[in-house]
């Protein structure tokens, strides 16, 4: 069982000085800015980036309140420091490990993953007991496509396909220990049972949400390794992972320049590296912007700028580049812009749906 | 006509699994089903949804629901679909572009499509209605057309164009709370002549319990007195979220074997599902919940609801302590009352209500801070702002008197259900006389004034508890025994 509240202080003493006390929390929820992206390569944190994708910022600063409160750390100007007290509370916890998670590795499928082996648990389960009507564990209808889509490939035979996915499961599960093994089995739902939800793990196991979901991740992470290790002996579980990136639906020049700066590279060593023009990384990088909701444009323009296009985008009608950076300080460039423009599209169509 | 009656209640047990009709359910069917518009009314759980869920089947074309709340809609159509109904969909503003044009491309492949009302205003949707065959076209809690309706009237009020503009399609409107007033404003509203099919609305099966305390301590005595004495399905309604939670773990200490839990809208989604499930499959005994739960609730064998806060109105009440009892067998609703609990209800008129400042900044930059209540402020802002082309000129200041006007209105329908709570007369006679002319004798014990006391009802019912000792007896259990 990991606990948070040790993840977060270890997380927090690796960036000790050197990063606000925001940091920790863009790494946790995997924000894709080039600035994380940045760090968790700097500091060697890609293990934790993007395991808690959901944490509240209202949580993140309950527990930083908490640390503080415990003099475990101070808050500066624009970064903290970490007590000796901080420090002797990390180095007591010596039983702490971190090992298994792998977040940069499976953040984008963890979860998606979790649940399509929930679902299929939960389906075959029912067919087992000859129920074919039962309200799925998870509403995300491409989950449920593809889950759908396996049990038809199947048709003529579901016994066999339940007996394949039970032996994997258990196989997966028994490479666990009996603890985990025993967490994960208490989350299925299938045919009259329900899964215990994350706030009854925690009263279970007496620990908090935030604990459960980090422990959870970190077994999921584990099961992945597991299955991707010996694929022939998982093939089911295997072929469940959800398929990577549909790369946003941006060209496939533009996805390669986006898969290197989340690695951490900037423009100037894209464009060497790719042999490209700057403007043709320049179209990428708005193309990106447009594409990927949470991409951080703040590495390539300051917020200083953004408010000013901001401004002149609301007050004129023209969206011609030109009329707009004539409103501007010289300094601003047409990239920038137009990335601001990006971004601005994508609000505006989000909130006219 | 014999035949067809055969036919009706044969389609009932194939389609829906049920032996017969209950009371109402074959009238209004046939009404429908004859092409008549109908106004119907039948009590709180009784089957409403089959009297158009039945006609969308057997009907040609397609039959459309306006349903007012989105969350009870999308429950519908997964309980639906959990029920081998392929055919039926939702349109609501949570679909997404993608999810919506799918929708729309497919609809005549629908029988039945479930249709928030502000969807209806919406052109590509009026379009693509006018190009299929509308069989049927449903209001379902159709007393939001009313005054006192609120939240939703003004999308109501203009159901009657959507009506006009699809070539006037048979109409069925349903309620379990509508006074003869509020039928009449129904047909007038929606200017129709509708066929009026009128059951009364009271529960028979329901005992009606208030019971008073000097304070809070008194209070949650009284709750585990309850409690105590009842081992059944439970749900125990409260207006904080986070009471559900200190009350849910109380009653974990007082009473270790009983499964218990809570439920509110601040909970992330899977747990919701996992916890309404559970409650559903009889591996709960008690949810401790606000009034986020119990929407697509359709558990038959709720014994026992119980108010812990006041809910904000008598008809609020009537719907909450209608999930008691829907297979017809005895239960008992208890509203639990201190003095000064009507505090709550009335700094929730105004929290659920933005202030001026909330106003002008949703004015200015489109969002309102995060924060309990922000979703309902949206929604009423989002509202107010989409129909501001009528009322433009000073936009803030109609707001203003709009949320002023609403005030008003909540307070007046609060102030009843407190009249009721103090009144001394008989419980049932008190909620229901106002939409019916003569109150039906209860079937089991009647009210606290008609001398019902807790401890001389037995409603023994236990849950089921769930073996996740160890991992391996649970997969084995979950399949079915299968190898692995
Ligand atoms: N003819 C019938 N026989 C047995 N059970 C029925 C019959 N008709 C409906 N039911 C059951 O009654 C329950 C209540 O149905 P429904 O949700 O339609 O009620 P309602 O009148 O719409 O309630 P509410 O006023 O709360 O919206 C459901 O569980 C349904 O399956
Ligand atoms: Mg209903
Ligand atoms: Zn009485």
């Amino acid at each position: 069982m990991i606990q948070f509240n040790k993840l977060l202080l270890y997380m927090l003493s690796r960036l000790d000085k050197q990063r606000t006390i925001s940091s920790a929390f863009h790494i946790l929820r995997g924000k894709k800015s080039a600035q994380t992206i940045q760090d968790i390569h700097l500091f060697q944190m890609q293990h934790v980036f993007g395991v808690y994708q959901n944490l509240d910022p209202n949580i993140y600063h309950k527990w930083i309140q908490y640390f503080k409160d415990s003099s475990w750390l101070t808050i500066d100007e624009d970064t903290y420091t970490l007590t000796d007290q901080g420090y002797d509370v990390l180095n007591d916890w010596h039983d702490f490990t971190i090992s298994g998670l792998n977040g940069f590795k499976y953040h984008r499928i963890d979860r998606k993953w979790d649940e399509s082996v929930k679902l299929l648990v939960q389906t075959l389960s029912n067919l087992s007991y000859g129920d074919k009507y039962f309200i799925p564990v998870t509403d995300d209808l491409h989950i449920q496509f593809r889950v759908k889509q396996l049990i038809k490939k199947y048709q003529q035979d579901k016994k066999l396909l339940t007996q394949k996915f039970t032996s994997e499961l258990y196989q997966v599960l028994h490479a666990l220990s009996d603890e985990q093994a025993a967490f994960i089995s208490k989350q299925l739902t299938g045919y009259n049972r329900i899964g215990l939800s994350k706030v009854q793990l925690a009263e279970e196991y007496d620990l908090l949400v935030d604990d459960i979901h980090i422990t959870h991740i970190q077994i999921i992470h584990q099961m992945l390794k597991i299955i991707e290790s010996d694929q022939q002996r998982f093939p089911i579980l295997n072929s469940i992972i959800p398929v990577q990136n549909q790369q946003y639906g941006m060209t496939e020049s533009a996805f390669r320049t986006f898969q290197l700066i989340e690695k951490g590279y900037t423009l100037p060593e894209i464009e060497s590296l790719r042999q490209l023009k700057t403007s043709t990384i320049h179209d990428h990088v708005v193309e990106i912007a447009t594409r990927v909701d949470h991409f951080d444009i703040g590495a390539y323009v300051d917020q200083k700028t953004i408010d000013q296009v901001g401004q002149v985008i609301n007050k004129s009608e023209s969206r011609r580049l030109k009329d707009i950076k004539l409103q501007l300080d010289e300094a601003v460039t047409y990239f920038q812009i137009r990335l601001v423009l990006a971004k601005f599209n994508q609000i505006k169509e989000s909130v006219s749906i | 006509m014999n035949e067809t009656v055969f036919e009706l209640e044969k389609q009932l047990q194939e389609k829906f699994g049920f032996p017969a009709f209950r009371e109402g359910q074959k009238e209004i069917i046939e009404s429908v089903m004859n092409g008549n518009h109908t106004l119907a009314t039948l009590p709180t759980g009784s089957g409403k949804s089959i009297c158009y869920q039945l006609p969308s089947i057997l009907l040609d074309g397609v039959t459309v629901v306006v349903s007012p709340l989105i969350s009870l809609m999308i429950d519908q159509v997964k309980i639906l679909k959990s029920q081998g109904f392929k055919r039926v969909a939702a349109l609501n503003s949570l679909l997404d572009k993608e999810q919506k044009n799918k929708t729309l491309s497919k609809l005549e492949h629908y029988d039945l499509i479930y249709c928030s009302p502000e969807m209806l205003q919406q052109p590509v949707v009026i379009n693509r209605l006018k190009q299929i065959k509308i069989s049927l076209f449903v209001i379902d809690e159709a007393h939001c057309i009313s005054q006192w309706g609120h939240e939703f009237r003004t999308d109501y009020l203009r159901l009657k164009d959507v009506i006009k503009s699809l070539e006037e399609p048979t109409v069925l409107a349903l309620s379990a709370t509508a006074t003869p007033k509020i039928q009449q404003d129904i047909i007038h509203d929606l200017s129709i002549s509708l066929n009026k099919i009128i059951y009364p609305m009271d529960r028979t099966n329901i005992t009606y319990q208030v019971q008073y305390s000097e304070n809070h301590s008194e209070k949650q005595e009284q709750l585990v007195n309850i409690i105590n004495q009842v081992h059944a399905p439970t749900m125990v309604y409260f207006s904080s979220r986070l009471l559900t939670e200190e009350v849910s773990s109380l009653l974990k200490k007082k009473f270790p074997n009983r499964q218990i839990a809570f439920y509110h809208g601040g909970m992330e989604q899977q747990d919701r599902l996992l916890i309404q499930q559970q409650f559903m499959h009889g591996q709960l005994d008690i949810i401790c919940c606000t009034s986020a739960f119990g929407m697509g609730v359709n558990k038959d064998d709720v014994r026992l609801v119980i108010h812990y806060h006041l809910p904000s109105n008598l008809e609020s009440f009537i719907q909450e302590s209608g999930r008691a009892g829907r297979d017809g067998n005895h239960s008992v609703s208890v509203l639990l009352y201190t003095h000064g609990d009507e505090n709550i209800p009335f700094q929730m008129i105004d929290s659920e209500l933005p202030n001026d400042i909330e106003i002008k900044q949703y004015i200015d930059h489109g969002k309102l801070e995060d924060e309990e209540y922000s979703e309902i402020k949206l929604r009423f802002l989002d509202y107010q702002l989409n129909h501001a082309s009528e009322t433009e000129f000073n936009l803030i200041d109609t707001i203003k008197q709009v949320r002023d006007q609403r005030k008003k209105v909540k307070i007046k329908s609060l102030m009843d259900l407190l009249g009721w709570i103090k009144s001394d007369s008989c419980r049932r006679e008190g909620l229901f006389k106002l939409y019916q002319p003569n109150v039906r004798a209860a079937d089991y014990d009647c009210c606290d004034y008609c001398g019902f006391e807790f401890y001389n009802i037995d409603l023994n019912q236990k849950s089921y508890v769930v073996n996740r000792t160890n991992w391996e007896g649970v997969l084995n259990d979950l399949f079915n025994g299968v190898s692995f």
